[in-house]
């Protein structure tokens, strides 16, 4: 139980200003508050470390909005000199000797990371059940999941611990708890930000993204975490912005499109209502609404297009992890390096690794390559020009981050799916197109939490931001936290 | 394509150096089921082979190079400090016999 | 039945660059072991290739030098396999698109030059160093991530020496381009061998097999003429040669099995998702390439119109440094380039081998040297007195000019004086010139040394020769009675 970290940046940062408390009060309210977690939210602490970058700040200026504000990172993001494991057992006792580019950049802008959190193993799920820790709860519903595979920065958030926490989206990793938890979720365009330390899942697909409460802040949080690293190839040489500037000024574009598609789809009452008057409302601000006809056949693709994808560079960036300069060791008396490595895999991976990296394997073998892996990166061409076609006339796709309340743990099944739904992938075009994807809060069905995504062409990030404002402002909902019955 | 049989699953998963539980390769079996329905699925979509396989999200080269400076390498304690195999500076190992193809041990 | 040999080479050429190809960890040899790596280098979660831009212009000038078309964009890709010397767990290569293909190299094959095809060159990085000790193995990632080019040459040559000719010509490429040290002792040039036979006059290639192991360039001869040997006596016996990977072994010069290839590992190529196509821009391209230094054929042609014989040459290029030197000394205007030759081959290296000294430790400029051979050349000096001169340059860094002036050495040229010298001397041996002329030649030398003693060696030989025998005539041997 916390009495400042559900609060929003902007709140803190004005107490901090005016020294009505001090970046030590905080860390000492976020470190009450991680200790009374009972959602499963976190794997290493780094109190101490906390309490000691706190102590070092003497002032905070107007213009520093993050400084002296604690927040929490994901598993996946090296931390140096913190144990970082990607909830896997295979980096148990890991301790980076490196940050994350992003970190560095957190920590310059003097923000403090109190936590890491937990997350799906590896980044390969999105249930947030598979962590080597165990599940993690939702605070609205703990028999419902949260999703994943940023489960502990989504849980952490929606229960007030702190305003920010990092995630990692693949696939939907944070779109979709944000939806399930009443937050701001936010992934930047592929190359916006620098995914320097971040453990690879899937290279193509992989974006740094965030939780916040509202819009306004995850702005801030973008200003900071963009622009070109040395240290990443793939980041974008283009002009960083103050994405703020786009909330602030009610910056937006003007057109609004969704998929028929979608909209004919979905079947819950409470999401197609909200999600109707939500476009009516809009529309009355002046946007355009338009029906967009995009091929059903590649919204059912985007399933299988992703899990081949994505298993396959997985198996080939998690090929690093073998005991052998890092990790638990091999105890077995293996003889040699063979039986070493085996040992350490075969104990260090869950068996649902395991099975996607046979599969996501099988489907790079040279043989197998042309009509598998191959395949899947064709239809992703197609997918792709077709979402790019759909940005040729239209600004935005706004349509439900999730199709249904968060599912129970009893409900769940992590196997391949047989009859995918295209409506619980439909978040996948952010990530095979690289575009700029924020998730907020749209509504409540049963005291669950549901969002609506704001999908924006390629480094336009501060007109989804600016378009998250507006949205918003019409559903008045942000800086939710679960209110805890204690 | 190969054909999918436990003999294949089992050696994709030596391949990737680990053992699968008992029952796992069972039920790999039956997950390739799905994949290969879901891969005639992609097969049958309108000018899925015609088109060009994509890595990138989207095309933007790059034109710029890292300079050729060295910079500070890690100490070697900050090298070793995670690994739990060492003898003296060197990560240590059974003895490595058997070459892989196409690197000759010194 | 006659076979005819088939052989293709593969060649590892480690690239000298400061960083690694991906990471900016120094190239540095010798050191402590596993203090030269960046996380990067240990496959370290989260860390990210970034492609150096020296490696690239190396690569560059390599598919140049080898007349290789230059690719316009970069792509990379991943070659997956495990091993403990590979901390990815995936090698970063150029599986389908290499930075250089289709070239070329020419090589001498007894007089004749011969064209032996490359398929390509790609850029790629080396892996960590494995020390095997009884029953444990130490590794030592500092040469991990070391810059390579991998050269692929078309299977077209033929024999041993051709073998041996076209690693020569590689290795001398290489290390004229200033891109590698090329040498093959201490693995900055490493090969791999397919030898394989078909009978003569057939175009199906036959089953090859893989040499590894070879520290020299005698050794790539020794170890295809014996694999050639071996698979013809196999084949003759009307056996079958299977695919295998052999070791040379010096001591007793045979390939030696070292594993059959049975199953051919699945790299599982795929494009590296962590590095964007690179654009090489024209500029790039023709800056790398038009900063390139002169390929060793370049210099043979031009050394050979400048007058060098074979042998010269060849001397000469053995050390880049001095065929450099050589022509910067050309270019200042050399009268004699043998003469230069001499004095670079002969006493200058002769010197600095003896006292360990490099060339650009010489005491003396090269306008130095090119002033001594001229005035040589001119007859300023002799032959003998240019030696000491020589010397003494070496020695003390004085200019020849000066030490020509200081010791006096100026040889009398001016035909008039000399011939006064010559007029005395005839008339001072009137029996020697009787010798002469009536057959005894050596005489005519005798007469010579006295007008060189006379003017205390500073009287031009050749002009006095010239003047005594057109002074007292013919040297007229007798008729065998």
């Amino acid at each position: 139980m916390t009495k400042l970290m559900n609060k929003p940046i902007s709140e803190l940062h004005e107490l901090l200003v005016k020294k009505e408390i001090t970046p030590v009060d905080l860390v000492n309210d976020c470190i009450a508050g991680v200790k009374s977690d009972d959602c499963n939210c976190f794997e290493a602490l780094n109190f101490d470390g906390a309490l000691k970058e706190a102590g070092k700040i003497t002032e905070i200026k107007e213009e520093e909005y993050l400084k002296g504000i604690p927040y929490f990172a994901k598993d996946n993001y090296s931390t140096k000199g913190i144990e970082t494991t990607a909830s896997s057992n295979i980096l148990n006792g890991y301790v980076p000797v490196f940050d994350a580019t992003v970190i560095s950049k957190l920590n310059r802008a003097g923000m403090i990371m109190v936590a890491k959190t937990t997350m799906d193993e590896l980044a390969m799920g999105g249930t947030g059940t598979t962590g080597h820790k165990g599940s993690t709860l939702n605070p609205y519903d703990h028999s419902r999941i949260i999703g994943g595979s940023s489960c502990g920065s989504a849980s952490s958030l929606a229960l007030g611990l702190a305003p920010l926490a990092l995630g990692s989206d693949t696939g939907d990793s944070v779109r979709k708890p944000a939806s399930n938890g009443g937050l701001v979720g936010y992934k930047a365009t592929w190359g916006r930000i620098s995914r320097y330390g971040l453990f690879p899942f899937a290279p193509s697909l992989d974006a740094v993204g965030f939780f916040t409460r509202n819009v306004l802040d995850a702005s801030y949080v973008l200003s900071a975490l963009s622009g070109h690293d040395r240290n990443d190839m793939s980041s974008s040489y283009r002009k960083r912005e103050k994405y703020e500037n786009y909330v602030l000024g009610h910056k937006t574009l003007k057109k609004i499109g969704y998929f028929k598609a979608v909209m004919d789809s979905i079947s819950d009452k409470t999401i197609k209502d909200s999600y109707v008057d939500l476009l009516n409302k809009l529309k009355a601000k002046g946007y355009e609404v338009i029906a967009y006809d995009y091929p059903v056949e590649l919204l059912d693709a985007l399933y299988p297009t992703y899990m081949i994808i994505s298993c396959a560079e997985a198996t080939s960036n998690d090929a690093n992890l073998d005991g052998i300069r890092f990790g638990p060791t091999a105890k077995d008396n293996p003889k040699t390096y063979s039986e070493y490595m085996t040992e350490c895999r075969t104990k260090g991976f869950s068996d649902l690794i395991k099975r996607r990296f046979v599969i996501g394997s099988f489907s790079l073998l040279s043989q197998n390559q042309e009509e598998m892996f191959s395949r899947a990166q064709k239809a992703r061409r197609l997918i792709v020009d077709n979402l790019n076609r759909f940005f040729d006339s239209i600004d935005y796709l706004v349509q439900p981050a999730s199709f249904a309340i968060p599912k129970k743990f009893s409900e769940l099944s992590t196997a391949w799916s047989t009859h995918p739904d295209f409506l619980d992938n439909i978040l996948t075009l952010g990530n095979f197109g690289g575009n700029p994807s924020l998730t907020l809060p749209m509504a409540f069905e049963s005291g669950m939490p549901l969002g609506i995504n704001v999908t924006g062409r390629i480094f336009e990030d501060g007109y989804v931001m600016g378009l998250g404002q507006e949205i918003e402002n019409i559903t008045g909902l942000k800086n939710l936290t679960v209110k805890e019955a204690k | 394509m190969i054909k999918v049989t436990k003999e294949v699953i089992e050696k994709c998963a030596t391949n990737m150096m680990f053992n699968l539980n008992p029952g796992q390769a069972d039920l790999i079996f039956e997950e390739f089921n799905t994949v290969l329905t879901q891969i005639d699925f992609l097969k049958s979509i309108k000018g899925v082979d015609e088109s060009e396989p994509m890595t990138f999200p989207y095309s933007e080269h790059q034109k710029l190079l890292r300079e050729d400076k060295p910079a500070k390498p890690l100490s070697t304690k900050a090298v070793l400090s995670n690994c739990n195999t060492k003898l003296g500076n060197q990560v240590k190992l059974p003895k490595v016999v058997g070459n892989k193809n196409d690197e000759i041990d010194e | 039945m006659e076979y005819e040999p088939v052989i293709g080479i593969e060649i590892h050429v480690e690239l000298k660059t400061k960083s690694k190809m991906f990471s900016s960890a120094p190239c540095t040899f010798g050191k402590d072991p596993n203090s030269q790596t960046v996380p990067l280098d240990l496959a370290f979660p989260g860390t990210m290739p970034v492609v150096n831009e020296e490696a690239v212009v190396f690569g560059i000038r390599v598919s140049t030098a080898l007349n290789m078309k230059v690719a316009r964009t970069l792509y990379f890709d991943r070659k997956n396999y495990f091993y403990p010397d590979l901390p990815k767990g995936y090698q970063i290569t150029q599986q389908f698109h290499p930075i250089g293909r289709d070239g070329f190299v020419e090589i001498n094959v007894d007089g004749k030059t011969e064209k032996i095809g490359i398929e390509q060159a790609h850029l790629e990085e080396d892996t960590a160093k494995q020390i095997h000790l009884s029953d444990i193995s130490l590794l030592n990632f500092n040469r991990c991530g070391t810059p390579l080019i991998e050269i692929v040459s078309l299977p077209e040559m033929h024999s041993g020496l051709e073998a041996m000719k076209y690693v020569e010509a590689i290795r001398e490429i290489v290390a004229y381009l200033g891109v590698s040290d090329g040498k093959m002792e201490n693995g900055s040039l490493r090969c791999d061998i397919n030898v394989s036979l078909r009978p003569k006059g057939t175009i199906k290639l036959g089953t090859k097999c893989e040499c590894k192991n070879l520290n020299t360039i005698q050794n790539i001869r020794s170890a295809v003429d014996y694999e050639v040997k071996r698979q013809s006596e196999i084949l003759d016996a009307g056996g079958q040669v299977e695919q295998e990977t052999r070791r040379y072994d010096e001591g007793l010069k045979q390939t030696v099995l070292m594993r059959k290839k049975t199953d051919a590992i699945d790299y599982k190529y795929f494009r590296e998702p962590n590095i964007v196509p690179i654009d090489l821009d024209e500029g790039f391209i023709y800056d790398a390439i038009h900063s390139m230094n002169k390929l060793p054929n370049a210099y043979r042609s031009e050394l050979k119109a400048d007058g060098l014989s074979d042998y010269e040459i060849e001397e000469l290029l053995k050390n880049q440094d001095f065929v450099v030197y050589f022509e910067d000394c050309l270019a200042l205007g050399i009268k004699n380039s043998s003469t230069l030759w001499n004095f670079l081959m002969v006493d200058i290296l002769g010197y600095l081998n003896k006292s360990q000294k490099t060339l650009d430790e010489l005491k003396f400029s090269k306008e130095n040297l090119v002033q001594l051979v001229n005035d040589l050349t001119s007859g300023k000096i002799n032959s003998k007195q240019a030696k000491e001169v020589l010397a003494i340059m070496i020695e003390e860094g004085k200019n020849p000019t000066d030490i020509i002036k200081e010791k006096g050495m100026e040889q009398i040229s001016d035909t008039g004086e000399v011939e006064k010298l010559v007029d005395e001397i005839l008339k001072n041996n009137q029996q020697s010139v009787a010798d002469y002329q009536h057959g005894k030649d050596h005489a005519l030398g005798y007469l010579v040394g006295q007008v060189m003693k006379m003017s205390h060696g500073k009287a031009n030989p050749n002009l006095s020769k010239e003047l005594i025998v057109k002074k007292i005539g013919p040297c007229i041997k007798p008729t065998n009675k």
